[in-house]
């Protein structure tokens, strides 16, 4: 028979827990049991004996797991559970196995969450707007997985002392200097459509590039054009990586000029 | 400074002075110890590990905002854009400029700190006591925990680099050319005496604020340096003999190789062209071996051709090829030390064969998973169910295993 469980969240791996433990007190192997979520069906199908089972893992599988459970990916629970079956019935060394099929996938979706965390933490741009208690500083991000809650603390440990929230379509981040705050997801309208220093970051951005070292394809690699709508600074790629070429050549093929002896600009030579 | 300088709008000398700062290829922020804002009024974070917020269409990233206090300089060196005889227009900014300019920049989320570097103007003292006012306002006045990295001035005062340590997380000095020759025909005012000076001083700083935890900070990120290569004739052999010994006289934690690349108003002893970005790459390469793959410079260099490196392929890969009795490797009984020889293997790929092999045999489809690919693995390597026959002695195996031309216009 199978037994459907539906999970309310899609990030915690709590509620995830609580449920394995059942099923595996009622010994259902993975095979029998289909993994849905839903935001307002009942947690646990009836029939199932409510016998919870104390299972000690290894620290790493609950490392693994707390990542894992934030991946986009709704195979997560059931590939989660088959690792945990596997444990409990006598693979102990599973998680030091890293050529292991179920390990490697669940490996691979563990550094995906990572690597769409540490993209947060680079490619999020807040803007500020004025309400009547000051500064608040707002941006809209779109992450490719559930990573909100787990990247929060990033945030508040570098800006405590700000006012921010993080919108995302899943989710919303409120700090108020004091703690933080969840609520529904917003959309892109909802965030404030710019700020006046925007203007010299890209000026920045501008200069700091070298035409000569021209390289959109490892440019690419390294900031994927699916992150570009919400970059301040990508509005400039197109045109700086145009005129590359051109401003190199200028700089190659004039005869390099001698000092100016009236620009009165030349420093003063060593005292 | 001059009126046009104090005329001019910061945006203007943003602009200027970013310009002026991008040929120094060092964009690290990590590292620095570990902190947070969550106990105070001001603002930061460093969590050890560094992030790249953007990347430029030269696929360079943007980590600090990297910026010089000002572009005028006594110094005539010339493979520089801010060299006195350069007819770039000059400014400078005022250490409040640097600051708000840092602040806004971060509470935006755009940066992970400073990297700020200047002429040096009036005095070596003069501009690094600039440098040091910048670090100090930052810190003590904004409580600023996010990265700051100031560039050395030779000869300044110690208590001036002592300052600069407490409030830097990294420090450098750059060599700019390979041999103490090159640096007398291109920055003649440069010492090279005065350099390897202030590079000790910092190795020793940094090592005693080590081993003394409690005591005040220096530079715990510690200091790196720059290589400028193309500019004069030296070799790949001289460019990492040269870094080799710098990491053994002054343990830097990162030598940054820059490929030199034209400047608007080139000096005329300068070469025209610019210097392949390939060749930039496989020094990083060989640099890599040399730091986390238990590789002597020498090693690296012994039997290339003319001390260059091989351009078409890796350094790793070369050595193989030319050390054709090391292999093949098995992979279930190999020390740590051999398996990271193998073509194809990197550190983690390594530290998980060694964990995985004392539970299982491995076979060449545990090693795809664990490698994430085997096709240059193969004629290197035993598993259990693959044994590469006679692949190691053929002739052609370089053509084999060497990446397809396509695969390399990536980096050029």
């Amino acid at each position: 028979m199978t037994c459907t469980v539906t999970l309310r969240q899609q990030d915690d791996l709590g509620e995830f827990r609580a449920v394995a433990r059942k099923l595996l007190g009622a010994g259902i192997p993975p095979g029998e049991v289909l993994w849905t979520r839903s935001e307002d069906a009942s947690l646990f199908p009836d029939g199932v004996p409510d016998a919870s089972k104390a299972l000690s893992v290894p620290r790493s599988f609950m490392d693994l797991a707390e990542t894992v459970i934030c991946h986009r990916d709704d195979q997560r629970w059931a590939l989660l559970y088959q690792a945990l079956w596997r444990i409990d019935h006598g693979e102990h060394t599973l998680m030091q196995r890293a050529a292991d099929k179920l390990l490697h996938r669940l490996r691979g979706m563990a550094s995906a969450v990572r690597h769409d965390q540490h993209r947060m933490t680079a490619f999020l741009r807040f803007r500020v707007v004025q309400d009547p208690d000051g500064e608040i500083y707002v941006a809209w991000y779109e992450p490719r997985h559930h990573i909100l809650r787990r990247t929060t603390s990033f945030f508040i440990d570098r800006f405590a002392s700000m006012r921010f929230s993080i919108l995302t379509p899943d989710l919303t981040l409120c700090w108020d200097r004091t703690s933080a705050h969840y609520s529904a997801g917003l959309s892109k309208q909802d965030a404030p459509p710019d700020d006046a220093i925007e203007d010299w970051w890209r000026r920045y951005y501008a200069a700091i590039f070298n035409p000569a070292r021209v390289n959109m394809k490892l440019a690419q690699r390294h900031m994927p054009k699916d992150f570009w709508h919400n970059l301040p600074e990508a509005a400039s790629i197109a045109d700086l990586a145009r005129q590359a070429h051109a401003r190199t050549d200028r700089m190659i093929r004039p005869a390099p000029s001698l000092p100016d002896p009236c620009s009165g600009q030349t420093p003063r030579t060593t005292p | 400074m001059s009126l046009t300088a104090a005329r001019m709008p910061t945006l203007e000398k943003l602009a200027i002075l970013a310009d002026a700062a991008k040929y120094d290829a060092s964009c690290a922020s990590s590292g620095g110890t570990k902190r947070n804002s969550r106990d105070s009024a001001g603002i930061g974070s460093s969590t050890g590990n560094g992030i790249c917020h953007s990347y430029t269409p030269d696929g360079r990233c943007v980590s600090l905002l990297k910026i010089l206090l000002t572009n005028s300089c006594v110094y005539d060196c010339a493979y520089c854009i801010n060299r006195r005889s350069s007819n770039v227009r000059r400014t400078r900014f005022s250490v409040n400029e640097v600051v708000d300019l840092t602040l806004a920049f971060y509470k935006r989320n755009y940066i992970e700190g400073l990297f700020l570097s200047s002429g040096i103007i009036r005095s070596s003292d003069y501009t690094m006591e600039c440098l040091v006012r910048v670090a100090q306002t930052l810190r003590e006045t904004h409580s600023f925990r996010g990265y700051i990295h100031l560039k050395t001035i030779p000869d300044a005062s110690p208590d001036l680099i002592r300052q600069a340590g407490l409030y830097a997380d990294r420090l450098s000095i750059n060599l700019e050319m390979p041999t103490p020759e090159g640096l007398k025909q291109y920055a003649p005012e440069k010492q090279i005496g005065s350099i390897n000076r202030t590079m000790h001083d910092l190795s020793t700083h940094i090592a005693d604020a080590k081993a003394e935890p409690k005591g005040p900070r220096f530079s715990p990120a510690g200091q790196s340096t720059q290589i400028i290569v193309g500019a004069d004739a030296s070799s790949d052999s001289v460019v990492l003999t040269a870094a080799s010994s710098l990491y053994d006289r002054y343990r830097l934690k990162r030598i940054y190789y820059s490929a030199f690349s034209p400047i608007p108003d080139a000096s005329q002893t300068l070469p025209s062209r610019p210097a392949p970005l390939q060749r930039e790459h496989r020094l990083y390469q060989a640099d890599w071996l040399m730091r986390f793959y238990g590789f002597a410079a020498s090693e690296i260099l012994a039997g290339t051709q003319d001390n260059m490196l091989d351009q078409a392929i890796d350094p790793k890969l070369a050595w193989a090829l030319r050390n054709r009795h090391c292999f093949p490797v098995n992979i279930n009984t190999a020390d740590r030390e051999m398996l990271l020889r193998v073509p194809g293997l990197g550190v983690r790929s390594v530290d998980r064969i060694l964990q995985s092999r004392s539970h299982t045999k491995l076979r060449l489809d545990d090693l795809k998973r664990l490698s994430g690919s085997i096709q240059r693995l193969r004629p290197f390597v035993v598993t259990a169910d693959h044994r590469p026959t006679k692949l190691i002695d053929l002739h052609d195996l370089r053509t084999i295993v060497a990446p397809r031309a396509e695969q390399m216009s990536l980096f050029g």
